[in-house]
């Protein structure tokens, strides 16, 4: 009885450590508990993108060795005037004796540019590990959608098929222009 | 006692959950389910929303739908919103993430391709701390916590585990769910049937990728995943897995054509000895050799793999003009790290260049096999075609049904579905008439494929 005591009086949430850097300028790395800040500009002419959608997730797994997913805090808000974002640490952490922040996921989306994530990058129709998020003094830079993205390559990119709820509306008009991935049904094989 | 347990205890889950749903999303683009679910009646295919209303569950199920589902993170693309919808896509991905939770699944997400067995490592110590914190952290009773049956280290093998009557996410609950999803009067039962029936083929999905995971083939519960803790002593994971989360966080599309058609089981086989026979695994390298004065590299590289778990990989190539180096592999220059310690030790490891050089092999291997199996499981119908004069004709003969029957429905512009008639397979094709009410016409075939594996295949036409 006693290590079960000692594992249900242990309940402070683990947090994960990180690869990404607290600032661009440093290799300290982050807090993956955040806070997280930065601006959205359109790159290009860099003016500051006011009301892109901003939505940072802390995901969350629980067991010692045996982990499963343990959902997410999402906070869905807007740049501002300036383009500047921040998304603040979890007001409340799950709880239990191995629940653990494994991650922090990032995404801003503005209509007619390409959408960002925190976790990986598009550079035409090649997706690939993006490697210069920080925690604070984050730029991000939209570039405007160009018919060489189809729809059907910026969602699947972007990845989202369901919530969070300011994200899935703020994308329906998408899913309704995108050219569908297969035309005519299979003839049976 | 526990301290020691717990320096032994690691992920058990070979990829992480996001790897899953992204394996599965990238593997269902590049797959056909898309143009099978238009052929299903999904007009707007993988995009498809698809509604669970709890309303209709009752409240147990209802409870337990949405506590599984509150686990997905939403940035991985499957969690349903608020009214329980997403798109079809979605659904599927989250059956992938699921499959894991709770945890304890993971034990039947093994598979020695040698004889068919499954997870047998049983560690009655091990077992009972892992049972402990599952009931701690509500993933088990705590009745089954202190008995020490919340978690047993031996499961069925992937394979059968996939098909599985005690696996409540298996084939057999997608083809029962497809059956639903297609056959059901009611269009909202059809809608939350068909997320059910694609819940349970991304999990089917998720055990076939973990074949594509060393230890998950070489019965390597706990060695393989031994792990140095990280900011805590409970805060231990696979190295590979979290090597895979961290630096591939983005998993490209399957780059490698899905295997041959084949059997749903075979599918499982033959991933899982591709990567048993590719690759190490921390707990299968092949014991340390002690070097004696005059050992040649040959010698010492048959005592290796004489004292190896597995024959293969083959351990060859070893330079003893250097103290360290590499053992190459199948198109692979980081098979496994080697050194020479002081006591003149040969020794073996698995470091993060053998990481990088696994991922770059198996997560395309794990694609390209996930697409070749939604496209096994999920199937368009018979064909159903509307002669001249008014009536329809369904013909399965181009499935091959080695068994079953075929039944032909209707749907009228209030979305209420009728069966109008069912045939035996192997039983002449009649022209069916076709109510005056009906705006679609379909037709499913539930019986056995020409293999003899059960299959539910439909279609369905707009009139």
């Amino acid at each position: 009885m006693l290590p079960l005591a000692a594992l249900v009086a242990g309940c402070g949430t683990i947090v994960s450590s990180t690869e990404t850097p607290s600032r661009p300028d440093t290799i300290t790395r982050a807090n993956l508990l955040g806070p997280y800040e930065g601006r959205v500009i359109e790159a290009g002419s860099d003016k500051p993108l006011a009301k892109a959608l901003v939505v940072g997730s802390f995901g969350y797994s629980r067991g010692v060795g045996l982990r499963a997913p343990a959902g997410a805090s999402v906070v869905e808000t807007e740049t501002d005037a300036d383009g500047r974002y921040r998304v603040e640490a979890p007001a409340t952490l799950p709880t239990g004796p191995s629940v653990r922040l494994d991650r922090f996921t990032l995404i801003v989306y503005a209509r007619g540019f390409v959408a960002y994530r925190s976790d990986r990058d598009i550079d035409g129709d090649q997706v690939r590990f993006r490697r210069d998020f920080t925690q604070s003094g984050n730029v991000v830079r939209l570039l405007k959608m160009t018919p060489a993205l189809s729809h059907a390559g910026h969602l699947e990119f972007l990845g989202v098929w369901g919530g969070p709820p300011r994200l899935s509306r703020a994308l329906a008009w998408e899913f309704e222009r995108a050219a569908p991935p297969g035309a005519a049904p299979p003839e049976a094989p | 006692m526990t301290v020691a347990l717990l320096s032994i205890t690691a992920s058990l889950v070979a990829y992480e959950a996001g790897t899953h749903a992204r394996l599965t999303a990238r593997a269902a683009v590049a797959s056909r389910v898309d143009a099978t679910l238009r052929a299903w009646g999904l007009r707007e295919g993988l995009y498809q929303g698809l509604r669970v209303d709890v309303e209709h569950l009752d409240r147990r199920a209802a409870f337990r739908l949405r506590e599984r589902l509150a686990r997905v993170d939403p940035t991985w693309g499957g969690a349903a919103d608020e009214r329980g919808s997403q798109r079809a896509l979605g659904w599927l991905v989250a059956g992938s993430v699921l499959e894991e939770a709770p945890a304890s699944r993971g034990r039947h997400h093994f598979l020695d391709p040698r004889d068919g067995s499954g997870l047998v490592e049983p560690r009655p110590g091990i077992e009972w701390l892992l049972g402990a914190v599952a009931g701690a952290d509500g993933e088990g009773s705590l009745a089954g916590a202190l008995a020490g049956t919340n978690f047993t280290m031996v499961g069925e093998p992937a394979d059968r585990w996939a098909i599985s009557a005690e696996n409540e996410w298996s084939v057999t609950t997608f083809h029962r769910e497809l059956r639903s999803a297609v056959l059901d009067p009611d269009s909202t039962r059809r809608s939350a049937a068909m997320a059910r029936a694609l819940l349970a083929l991304g999990s089917v999905a998720h055990v076939l990728q973990d074949m594509a995971s060393p230890t998950h083939v070489r019965n390597d519960l706990v060695g393989g995943h031994l792990a140095t803790p990280d900011s805590s002593t409970f805060d231990r994971s696979s190295r590979y897995e979290r090597f895979v989360a961290l630096a591939h966080a983005e998993i490209g599309p399957p780059t490698v054509p899905p295997p041959p058609a084949t059997a749903l089981r075979a599918r499982f086989v033959a991933l899982a000895t591709a990567t048993q026979r590719a690759f190490f695994s921390p707990g299968t390298l092949p014991s340390p050799v002690q070097l004696l004065p005059g050992t040649t590299a040959e010698r010492a590289e048959a005592e290796a793999n004489a004292g190896a778990p597995y024959p293969e990989p083959v351990v060859s190539g070893i330079d003893f003009r250097r103290e360290s180096g590499y053992l190459a592999g199948a198109g692979v220059p980081h098979l496994a790290s080697y050194r020479i310690d002081r006591t003149g030790r040969l020794r073996f490891d698995l470091d993060e260049r053998c990481w990088a050089d696994q991922a770059r092999v198996l997560l395309p291997w794990a694609g390209a096999h996930s697409t070749g199996l939604l496209d096994h499981l999920a199937r368009p119908g018979p064909r159903v075609s509307i002669l001249s004069d008014g009536t329809a004709y369904v013909d399965a003969a181009s499935l091959s049904p080695r068994a079953g029957h075929v039944v032909v429905f209707w749907e009228d512009e209030k979305g209420i579905r009728r069966e109008l008639e069912r045939h035996a397979v192997g039983a002449p094709a009649q022209p069916v008439a076709v109510p005056t009410e009906a705006v679609r016409l379909g037709a499913m075939l539930d019986g056995l494929d020409e293999r003899g594996e059960p299959v539910v295949a439909a279609r369905v036409i707009d009139l």
